[in-house]
């Protein structure tokens, strides 16, 4: 399912298109395509071994795609572009004997900020990501959360068009998770686009303006999360009291229970049903005390991309 | 951005973070310190196994012979002191204690305590010789010029057709010293600097850091920043060695010391150790992305091993004699071989100008090839999470954008 917007409109956009790539007999990715538009923070899903990393580590070459496309602002992706872009790899990596600061300013300059440049982003980085007392601190002293931060501050140590991070709340304990949320969104404001995949899918539900699900490879889902959600073919149901417990879903078409628990009772019902006239069966059979009829959760989309 | 900033900031977090390290500015004070000690021993060494003068005693009867024998000892090249004791018991006594190798009891009697110097016997019997002569010709009504002339050898007039150049074998000796000298020192250095390549790049890829640095640095930029880097430390710490070499040199022997040492073969020496150092750190760096952990390194860098330990003991043990033989010739031109041979032919006296120009120009050729070889395993390997073998890694070797 592909809900259309108008991203190619908005400038730099990073498009990846029919990317493939074979490991062996595993099939990694299977024509994959999608964009990630400015100043938008894209959730990108999918069970393990679905391509998500591949495709991250594709951005920047650092796997060789069986064939596919990657543009940026319309042309094919060149190193100087990637440069531009931060980079949080799933398998963490960090010099262990290098101070905190000195890390982050130089994969600052690495990514092209100059001796300056470099020293204002380390002082509002590691200001903003509550490290400034660490900063001559070497990286092997921290704590893994804090560990994780300097990764976050390396990745963001430029004022980058695009961030790609992979399981970026991994490991994090819920105050850090919401920092590192709050400072990628300040990312996606000042217009970066920001690609960052996750199994914490309420997380992301949270935090994405845009979904893209992968599955074995191709992509199964991708667009607004409003929009995704509001174009499924399904509707989730929730009743909570006596009418829980009687079968007058029965008389819903293509209604399917979900999850049947004491007083609570899930239903999945086609996108098309009443909302009116399911609450009226419902009460028609017993006492309602609580009733929702939602578009499908990130939760829900996710389960019906991949189970189908 | 340009690939000369990303390397140059490479290398020089590859100097930053070694600069400051313990190992770094132990190694580079152990230099300094080989280098004084070296040159300090050369100065007492000699002193040590130069011969100590006889101290001969001499009793009232035997004062006279003094200056007879000083003459005669020097022909000898050895020194004797004396001592006058008044009688052969006190003689004796120091005798005993150590104090003297022997005692001239009489002009033809010497006594030792336990064991006969030949040396100081051939002395005192040429002393005695030489002076019994004279009165045995006056006996025979000889003068002293008639009998020497009547025991003097025979006079054989000797002539060369073709002389050999002349050859100071006091010069021939150091030059072979130097060419084992410098073998040595070429082994070390690219074992010492290599390994440090080896084990740096071993690092980043265990711990993954690689991968970040990859998004923003294309492998073979990585890979010529981190041996240059690496190049820049070694000479550095080399400098260091050298002028100490040299602060050592003027300290013992004053600055007329330094002119004597050969600045050709000085230049020669560092142009082989940069050489060198480059050849062999870049096929280390190749082997480093292959391996995944240190332990596996040891085997991986066996086919490195064979050149370097090959051209070693060559350089060492055959080349200083057989400066221009045909192994030597061929060694010294064979770019793996030749940072270790060429320098130690060159000391030993051998090499040719034309030899050492093609050597070079080879050693710089095979560079470029070996760089991209390097590169190419690198990124092959360096992204892989298990060990994987040179050809497969060259295979995999992702196209560098």
């Amino acid at each position: 399912m592909t809900v259309a917007r108008e991203w190619t409109t908005l400038a730099s956009v990073l498009q990846l298109t029919d990317l493939t790539k074979r490991y062996g007999d595993v099939v990694a990715l299977d024509g994959a395509t999608f964009e990630v538009p400015p100043g938008r923070m894209v959730g990108f899903l999918g069970p393990n071994g679905s391509g998500k990393t591949t495709a991250m580590r594709s951005i920047f070459g650092l796997v060789r795609l069986g064939s596919g496309r990657i543009l940026w602002d319309g042309e094919p992706l060149d190193a100087n572009d990637a440069r531009r872009f931060g980079y949080m790899p799933e398998a963490r990596g960090l010099y262990p004997k290098m101070t905190v600061g000195e890390q982050v300013d130089y994969f600052a300059r690495l990514h092209g900020a100059d001796a300056s440049g470099a020293r204002i982003h380390v002082d509002r980085w590691l200001d903003r990501l509550d490290l400034g007392e660490r900063r001559e601190s070497k990286v092997e002293t921290l704590s893994h959360g804090n560990q994780q931060r300097v990764q976050l501050a390396v990745s963001l140590a430029f004022d980058s068009d695009l961030l790609i991070l992979d399981e970026p709340f991994s490991g994090l304990d819920p105050i850090a998770v919401a920092t590192m949320g709050d400072v990628i969104r300040e990312e996606a404001r000042r217009g970066a686009g920001v690609l960052f995949s996750s199994h914490q899918l309420d997380l992301v539900e949270d935090l994405c303006d845009d979904v893209v699900i992968i599955n074995r490879g191709r992509v199964v889902v991708q667009g607004g999360l409003e929009e995704v959600r509001a174009a499924s073919p399904y509707r989730y149901v929730d009743v909570s009291g006596p009418a829980a417990k009687t079968r007058w879903w029965n008389g819903i078409p293509d209604a399917e229970p979900l999850e049947e628990r004491d007083s609570r009772l899930r239903l999945r019902v086609p996108s098309t049903s009443d909302p009116a006239a399911v609450l009226t069966a419902a009460r028609d059979s017993a006492e309602v005390s609580g009733f929702r009829f939602e578009p499908p959760s990130l939760s829900d989309l996710f389960v019906e991309a991949i189970r189908g | 951005m340009s690939s000369t900033r990303q390397i140059r900031l490479v290398a020089m977090r590859e100097i930053r973070a070694r600069i400051g390290s313990r190992a770094y500015q132990i190694s580079t004070v152990a230099i300094a310190l080989i280098a004084v000690g070296g040159i300090l021993a050369a100065q007492i060494l000699p002193d040590l196994f130069e011969d100590e003068p006889f101290d001969l005693g001499l009793l009232p009867a035997t004062a006279d012979q003094e200056s007879a024998l000083r003459e005669v000892a020097s022909s000898f090249d050895r020194e004797i002191e004396f001592f006058t004791y008044d009688s052969l018991g006190s003689a004796e006594a120091a005798l005993g204690e150590g104090d003297l190798d022997a005692v001239l009891v009489a002009p033809d009697q010497l006594q030792f305590q336990d064991e006969v110097d030949t040396t100081l016997e051939s002395i005192v019997r040429q002393s005695l010789f030489a002076m019994q002569l004279e009165e045995r010709a006056e006996e025979l009504g000889l003068t002293l010029d008639e009998a020497q002339s009547l025991i003097a050898p025979a006079m054989v007039q000797s002539e060369v057709v073709e002389p050999a150049a002349p050859a100071d074998n006091g010069d021939e000796d150091i030059g072979q010293g130097v060419g084992a000298l410098s073998a040595i020192a070429l082994l070390f250095a690219i074992s010492f600097y290599g390994n440090w390549v080896l084990v740096g790049v071993i690092e980043e890829k265990s711990n993954r850091v690689v991968e970040v640095l990859l998004a923003a640095v294309a492998p073979w930029e990585l890979l010529v920043g981190k041996v240059l880097g690496i190049l820049a430390l070694a000479v550095g710490q080399i400098a260091v060695g050298g002028a100490a070499l040299a602060g050592a040199l003027v300290a013992t022997e004053g600055t007329e010391a330094l002119p004597t040492v050969a600045l050709a073969g000085l230049v020669m020496a560092v142009v082989w150790l940069v050489i060198g150092l480059l050849l062999y750190n870049f096929m280390y760096a190749a082997v480093g992305a292959t391996v995944n952990r240190p332990e596996e390194a040891t085997s991986a860098t066996f086919p490195l091993m064979v050149p370097l330990m090959g051209g070693y003991f060559v350089g060492l043990i055959f080349i200083p004699g057989n400066p221009d033989s045909l192994v030597a010739r061929v060694l010294s031109i064979f770019p793996l071989t030749a940072p270790l041979t060429m320098p130690s032919r060159i000391a030993s006296g051998g090499g040719s100008p034309i030899e050492v120009v093609i050597a070079i120009t080879l050693a710089l050729v095979t560079l470029a090839g070996v760089i991209w070889l390097a590169a190419r395993i690198y990124s092959g390997g360096i992204l892989q999470s298990s060990k994987v073998g040179f050809l497969t890694a060259f295979r995999r070797a992702r196209e560098v954008r």
